[in-house]
């Protein structure tokens, strides 16, 4: 169930991009329909929802992937690891994006560009000429033969004779000399109807036509039907008289050559414009790409993520196993190759932490072994003059009892000393052997060495002491006691180093080692230094150049430093002093 | 930061601003000079406009004519009442916005000019003269005024005007967002409603 949750939760980031890049889709979608919609409308396209699409969107969305090339860089610069391997993987797939859009892309416009060459191309255009050329031609010749028949010479004889006739006597008479005429209306002075004749929708409905001018009538289009005039005055016995004639074009002549005109004019513009709307058609294709494109490249940046966390965990996990920290796991829900490698890894660690275990078993009983014999010569040492003292007390006792008193004192006195001696020992054995858990607190290194190095300034006159880049505030989880117990040992040696003459320098510096933070402290002396015979030795217990020493003090700070969680070691160079150094964890001492 | 030195992020910073100003600057681009004079009387509860286009593109025009192109020009009336808003700030309050579309072709069929009014009515001339003396000129146009929901009456008329030298037809209008010399726009014209203070 847990781990059900943990994959969910593992994958909520990798979700979240996907969410967003439908989202984008789906805006870019519903933006590029609302511009095609408002482009058929005929709006003006700089007050659509063409701004959010083209310029916070995608500013938006760069700004994030700028954000994302920072970091990447930082981390680059900080030697974060995996963040090479992230560069490539994020390169890797944003040039993958590319390589498949762009295909796409000249596809897309090719596709575009086919479509309209194919739809409009020379045939049709050849075809719409000609339609719109025929209409005209019909057009001209329906007008001509208007104008020819009002201007011929037999039109007055025509109506001559048909004065006082009936209408359909003059229609019968005009339509055998003019087929083509549809209606014909003939009016007097005052402008009353005298005879007409042919389709009713051709005759005039307004009487001041009647007072143009003869030649054509303007155009009169009645539902679908077009009507072609022409108007003649004429004259017979002085009377004036007034003929409209009228020709019917085919239902739906004036919308079908409305239609074939634009359909011209649209075909003629797509030919005008074709280079430019290509070039417009790529930059529109870009437009609504770009988003797309650059959320490709956040999913890219997601995806190297998530493929390099379980490399980068490795990383850092091999780093702390290298620094010594066999504890280390790495946790992992996937079941994929990785995964199977960090198994590996950890059960790796798993057997090494074992070992070392076993090592350090080992290793301390062959110490305590040899503190053992150590500790059995170093007891030897007072018994012999003990033995050798009261054997000498008994043996006078025997062979001049009355001399005994001059050397009883001097004998019993020898033995209460190695006796005292040997209490010392054994109470430093006991004090190393026992050394208590270290209960830590936060405290103050620079307060704690300046706190071991004052008794000493006061009772040393000898000793000068030199305090370098020692600053307060670096706080550290250690046992006070036991850590001023270890400066106090370090300067001690010191001191005695010099025999009570030299100058003792106190150092601090924060250092980094892998992901781990130590304050370092280093106490300095000018003595003789450390002969490369005995550097090996010195923190072995009982092991002293000086004849008042146990032994024991150096490998009780050494203890003590283990304790903590940190490492001390020196450097020694004969003539002119020895240093020792010591590391202190300041994330977990 | 390490990497913020001065030069980088000053060079950063420009490259950043000019990235912005293309974008902005691409995204409104300029349309091409047009000018317009407008002027309006009060009539009873109407207001009669009219509007004179100066810098009219005639060449252009009357070879898209010839050509068999249709041309156009779209007027944006806006009837507004401005005065005092919130804490005193002047403010705009729109009452009414009108789209009005003039357009002009060539009747092959009766060799003349055709004009569409804005008031529906067509109108044929045969002479580019007068073509021009009736489709770059409003003259009269009504329009009535509505009250402000306060009840104020409307004291400012604005007017836009843009010259489609060739209708294009759709998608062809996708060019229109990428170059301004396809459709020429005048700058907002302010009239102030006469009788009506600020």
């Amino acid at each position: 169930m847990n781990q059900d949750y943990g994959s969910v939760r593992r994958l909520v980031p990798f979700l979240s991009l996907i969410v967003l890049y439908g989202m984008v889709i789906a805006l870019v979608l519903i933006l590029s329909q609302q511009i095609l919609s408002d482009i058929s409308q005929g709006m003006n396209l700089t007050e659509t929802l063409v701004l959010p699409l083209t310029l916070i969107l995608p500013l938006a969305l760069l700004g994030a992937i700028v954000y994302q090339i920072l970091a990447l860089l930082r981390d680059r610069r900080k030697g974060k690891p995996g963040t090479s391997l992230k560069i490539r993987l994020t390169l890797f797939f944003s040039f993958t994006a590319l390589l498949s859009s762009v295909p796409q892309a000249i596809l897309s416009v090719n596709f575009v560009d086919t479509t309209m060459n194919s739809w409009f191309g020379a045939n049709l255009g050849e075809a719409l000429d000609g339609g719109v050329k025929t209409s005209l031609a019909y057009y001209h010749d329906k007008a001509q033969t208007l104008k020819n028949f009002a201007e011929s010479r037999s039109l007055p004889t025509l109506l001559s004779s048909s004065l006082g006739g009936t209408s359909d006597h003059f229609w019968d008479r005009l339509s055998e000399a003019a087929p083509a005429i549809g209606t014909a209306q003939l009016f007097d002075k005052n402008a009353r109807l005298i005879l007409n004749g042919g389709d009713p929708r051709g005759f005039i409905k307004n009487p001041l036509i009647l007072q143009r001018m003869d030649g054509a009538l303007p155009k009169e289009n009645i539902q679908d039907v077009s009507i072609l005039r022409t108007l003649k005055h004429f004259s017979f016995d002085s009377q004036p008289y007034t003929l409209v004639m009228a020709i019917i074009l085919p239902d739906g002549f004036d919308e079908v050559s409305n239609k074939l005109t634009r359909a011209r004019e649209t075909y003629r513009q797509l030919q005008k414009f074709n280079d430019t709307f290509r070039s417009v058609v790529v930059l529109f294709y870009i437009i609504f790409a770009f988003p797309i494109f650059l959320i490709s490249l956040l999913i890219a940046f997601s995806l190297a993520d998530d493929i390099i966390r379980p490399v980068v965990n490795l990383e850092e996990a091999t780093k702390r196993v290298a620094e010594g920290d066999f504890s280390i796991r790495i946790l992992t829900q996937n079941r994929d190759e990785l995964s199977t490698l960090v198994g590996s890894f950890n059960a790796m660690v798993s057997e090494l932490e074992l070992s070392r275990t076993k090592i350090q078993q080992t290793e301390k009983i062959t110490a305590w072994q040899e503190i053992a014999q150590q500790l059995a010569h170093e007891l030897r040492n007072p018994l012999t003059p003990i033995k050798l003292s009261a054997e000498r007390i008994i043996r006078k006792y025997r062979t001049d009892p009355v001399a005994l008193e001059k050397i009883i004192e001097p004998a019993v006195h020898a033995i209460v000393h190695e006796v005292d001696r040997l209490d010392t020992l054994l109470k430093e054995f006991s004090d190393f052997a026992r050394l208590p858990t270290p209960v830590k607190e936060l405290a103050d290194l620079a307060e704690l060495v300046e706190e071991a190095c004052q008794p000493w300034e006061v009772s040393e006159p000898g000793v000068t002491f030199r305090r370098e880049g020692l600053q307060t505030g670096i706080t550290a989880l250690v046992d006070r006691k036991q850590m001023l117990q270890v400066f106090t040992n370090l300067i001690k040696n010191a001191v005695e180093a010099m025999n009570g003459l030299g100058t003792i320098f106190v150092r601090s510096s924060l250092v980094k080692k892998g992901y781990t933070n130590y304050c370092r402290i280093q106490v300095q002396d000018t003595g003789p230094g450390i002969g490369s015979e005995n550097r090996d030795r010195v923190f072995n217990p009982y092991f002293t150049t000086k004849k008042a020493g146990t032994g024991l003090g150096l490998s009780i700070v050494e203890r003590i430093i283990f304790d903590h969680g940190g490492s001390i070691w020196f450097e020694s160079q004969p003539g002119f002093g020895t240093t020792f150094f010591i590391d202190l964890n300041l994330e977990k001492a | 930061m390490p990497w913020s030195n001065s030069s980088t992020t000053v060079l950063r910073s420009r490259l950043g601003l000019l990235l912005l100003a293309g974008l902005l600057g691409w995204s409104a681009l300029p349309a091409a000079a047009l000018n317009l004079e407008a002027s309006v009387e009060r009539k009873d509860t109407d207001a009669l406009l009219t509007i004179h286009l100066i810098d009219f593109p005639r060449d252009e025009v009357l070879k898209a004519l010839s050509d068999g192109f249709r041309t156009e020009i779209v007027y944006t009336i806006q009837v507004l009442r401005r005065g005092p808003g919130f804490l005193g700030i002047p403010s705009e309050e729109l009452l009414q916005e009108r789209i009005l579309k003039v357009s002009a072709r060539w009747d092959q069929f009766e060799n003349e000019y055709q004009i569409s009014l804005a008031d529906g009515g067509q109108v044929s001339v045969s002479s580019p003269g007068l073509l021009f003396g009736l489709y770059t000129q409003m003259v009269g146009f009504a329009l009535d005024l509505p009250a402000a929901p306060s009840g104020l009456p409307p004291n400012q008329i604005k007017i836009r005007a843009e010259v489609w030298p060739i209708k294009l037809v759709s998608p062809l209008t996708l060019m229109t967002f990428f170059s301004s010399e396809y459709r020429l726009q005048s700058k907002w014209k302010t009239l102030v409603l006469p009788g009506e203070g600020q």
